[in-house]
């Protein structure tokens, strides 16, 4: 297995002197889906930040297949996708459009664009809303659409920030099914969410991030020797190690 | 609890102070003086227009329907926000005072519209129906009690789930209001009025009585006129400056359609793709463009002279540069962009390309104008030149200017 993200002793925030992040260290690498678990507030998201391209490390690094951002700008960008937390649409595009743009961003062969929308429409049961402006979808709908265009490029890394939110119970499954097939043709996943019993299921690793620190990483029976919770589930590690940090 | 009279005050401040500082802004940009302008020829074409009109025109019925109109969509000003449909819904039963105040403070509002519309049409009125001031004076005043009737009855409509079942009540309130402002222009018997005001009163105190008893206020709705109301002030408060907060609305124009399929599918074509589609269905960019367009054809057409043509390619060119070069910053608040793995210098090319080729096109109808009515000849090719070279500076010398500050 290849390590496809690899986030260094990386310190980063949004002022010199109140880092967020402090030496947060790990890996993901290919054919893995690893879940990125903290509080509100525990600095996931500036790590995914970090990770995407939008922030500059104060010290440490971020390399995706060994690439920095600065090193070259397009192939970093064009080694992964993300789907945001919230919806990012173009309200002057219909849904079909979305589709088209982003493969014509990422250079997805034109036969491959069109084999893959018309299964991505299917799959998530949106073929009627084809022709529609966001304005006239749901929240559910919008995460949809997020979550088909990042699935319209094959990257060797995908950054899937909390995607369960508002999709209805089919979609959810379509999204895991996919995310796992995607797993075994060797992408690297690395997935931010509140869901435990779900990560629980479909993650190979954790980290749990507090305070901005990685409190506790590895397989679930890594993390149950590690706090000592034999057969404990994810929610009571996570609750456990969040809770001594208030005694 | 927050008292609910003091929240409506606080937005009605809230929002003219923030429309005043808009009304200064226009005020500056020149607006008053070309308003000035506007009311001198205005009213000397109005005069000749008088003079011009056959005898024969249906002046009553023509008045009638302008007003009619007019009343027909007046509206309450509720000030709603959107975060009111979960705060404030809860007190549905509680909050008439907060919507009475609203109804007479739009009752002011809408009145002081009625009065400019009232001006406007005094010298036809005078010329036509008669030249008595009491006679116009108790006409406003009828139609100040039109208005409230109005807004009483549409605040009620809006409890009504179905949209085609209120737009068949504001075809009717449109047919009830026609009545009566004809009733105004022929100068009935005060009788014959005041029976219409009865009858109106009666549907009133029974129909939109119960309407307002039976169904609940759609809070959704009420929110959407609120937007709507204030969207038209941004709009041409949009017009002299920019305004940030006028939330842009999409259109599809599903005709139109097929020319952004000239983009071809490219990954180099990726902004081309996005920014020809924002140029035609949002901000209404492509709106101004048309509206320009269609000026300075209508100025070559009328205008004739070779150094005043020129002048005048030169100058819409430029005047529609300056308005869609605003695509720029289009998808400025987007981060959705910036994740694309594309060099912001080619998103940057992206839109002058995109720009160059609409002035170029504009141009070339230019062009066509000036050989429709003219006949191909040197001025024409000058003419096209002056147009392709404007496009040329203002694109890849203005434009990239602006880009890369």
């Amino acid at each position: 297995m290849e390590e496809v993200l690899k986030v260094q002793t990386l310190k980063g925030g949004y002022q010199r002197n109140k880092p967020v992040l402090h030496e947060v260290d790990f890996s993901v690498s290919s054919s893995e889906i690893v879940g990125l678990i903290g509080l509100n507030g525990a600095g996931k998201s500036t790590t995914i930040k970090h990770i995407l391209g939008f922030m500059e490390p104060f010290s440490g690094n971020v390399t995706i297949q060994g690439r920095t951002f600065l090193n070259d700008p397009e192939t970093y960008r064009s080694s992964y996708t993300f789907i945001p937390e919230t919806p990012m649409l173009y309200e002057e595009l219909t849904l079909k459009e979305h589709l088209e743009l982003t493969a014509m961003a990422y250079g997805v062969a034109e036969d491959d664009y069109k084999k893959r929308s018309k299964k991505l429409l299917k799959e998530y049961r949106m073929e009627k809303m084809a022709n529609w402006f966001p304005s006239h979808f749901s929240k559910g709908m919008r995460q949809k659409v997020m979550i088909m265009c990042a699935f319209m490029v094959s990257p060797p890394l995908y950054v899937v920030d909390e995607p369960f939110v508002g999709l209805d119970p089919i979609g959810i499954k379509s999204f895991l099914d996919h995310i796992v097939s995607l797993k075994e043709r060797g992408a690297a996943v690395l997935m931010s969410t509140h869901i435990l019993a779900t990560a629980e299921r479909y993650c190979d690793r954790f980290i749990l991030l507090h305070d901005g620190e990685v409190v506790v990483s590895g397989t679930l029976a890594d993390l149950q020797a590690q706090t000592g919770l034999q057969g404990a589930s994810l929610d009571d590690i996570y609750v456990h190690v969040t809770k001594e940090d208030v005694r | 609890m927050i008292n609910i009279q003091s929240l409506w005050s606080k937005r009605v401040k809230e929002y003219w102070r923030m429309a005043i500082r808009y009304l200064r802004l226009i005020g500056n940009s020149g607006f008053l003086f070309t308003v000035y302008i506007l009311i001198v020829f205005g009213s000397y074409y109005y005069g000749i227009f008088l003079d011009e009109l056959p005898a024969s025109f249906p002046t009553e019925v023509f008045l009638a329907l302008v007003f009619a109109l007019f009343l027909s969509k007046v509206r309450v000003r509720t000030f709603l926000k959107e975060a009111d449909v979960v705060f404030l819904s809860p007190l549905e039963g509680k909050i008439d005072r907060y919507f009475r105040t609203s109804f007479f403070y739009s009752l002011a509002v809408q009145s002081a519209w009625l009065l400019l519309l009232t001006v406007i049409v005094t010298p036809m009125y005078a010329d036509r129906i008669t030249a008595n001031v009491g006679a116009l004076f108790a006409s406003f005043l009828a139609f100040v009690l039109l208005i409230a009737w109005n807004m009483y009855a549409s605040f009620n409509e809006q409890r009504l789930q179905e949209r085609g079942v209120q737009n068949i009540h504001l075809i009717l309130r449109f047919v009830a209001n026609v009545v009566m402002t004809l009733f105004v222009f022929h100068l009935v018997n005060v009788f014959v009025l005041a029976i219409g005001f009865i009858i109106l009163a009666l549907i009133t105190a029974t129909y939109y009585q119960r309407l307002g008893r039976n169904h609940s206020l759609k809070w959704d709705q009420l929110v959407e006129i609120e937007d709507q109301m204030l969207t038209m002030f941004y709009r041409i408060a949009n017009s002299f400056t920019d305004v940030p907060r006028l939330k842009t609305k999409v259109r599809a124009r599903k005709l139109l359609t097929p020319v952004l399929r000239l983009v071809p599918y490219a990954q180099q074509r990726t902004f081309h793709y996005l920014y020809s589609r924002a140029f035609l269905r949002s901000n209404d960019y492509f709106g101004i463009y048309m509206r320009l367009t269609i000026v300075g054809s209508l100025l070559l057409i009328w205008i004739q002279t070779d150094w005043a043509q020129w002048f005048i390619v030169v100058l819409f060119t430029y005047m529609t540069g300056l308005q869609i070069a605003t695509l720029y910053r289009h998808f400025h608040t987007n981060h959705q962009v910036d994740l694309y793995p594309i060099a912001k210098s080619e998103r940057q090319q992206a839109v002058q390309a995109v720009v160059f080729c609409l002035l170029l096109l504009q141009v070339a109808i230019f062009t066509v104008v000036i050989v429709s009515s003219h006949s191909i000849n040197l001025q024409m090719f000058i003419a096209f030149v002056l147009g392709v070279g404007t496009s040329g500076v203002f694109t890849y010398g203005w434009m990239r200017k602006k880009l890369l500050a």
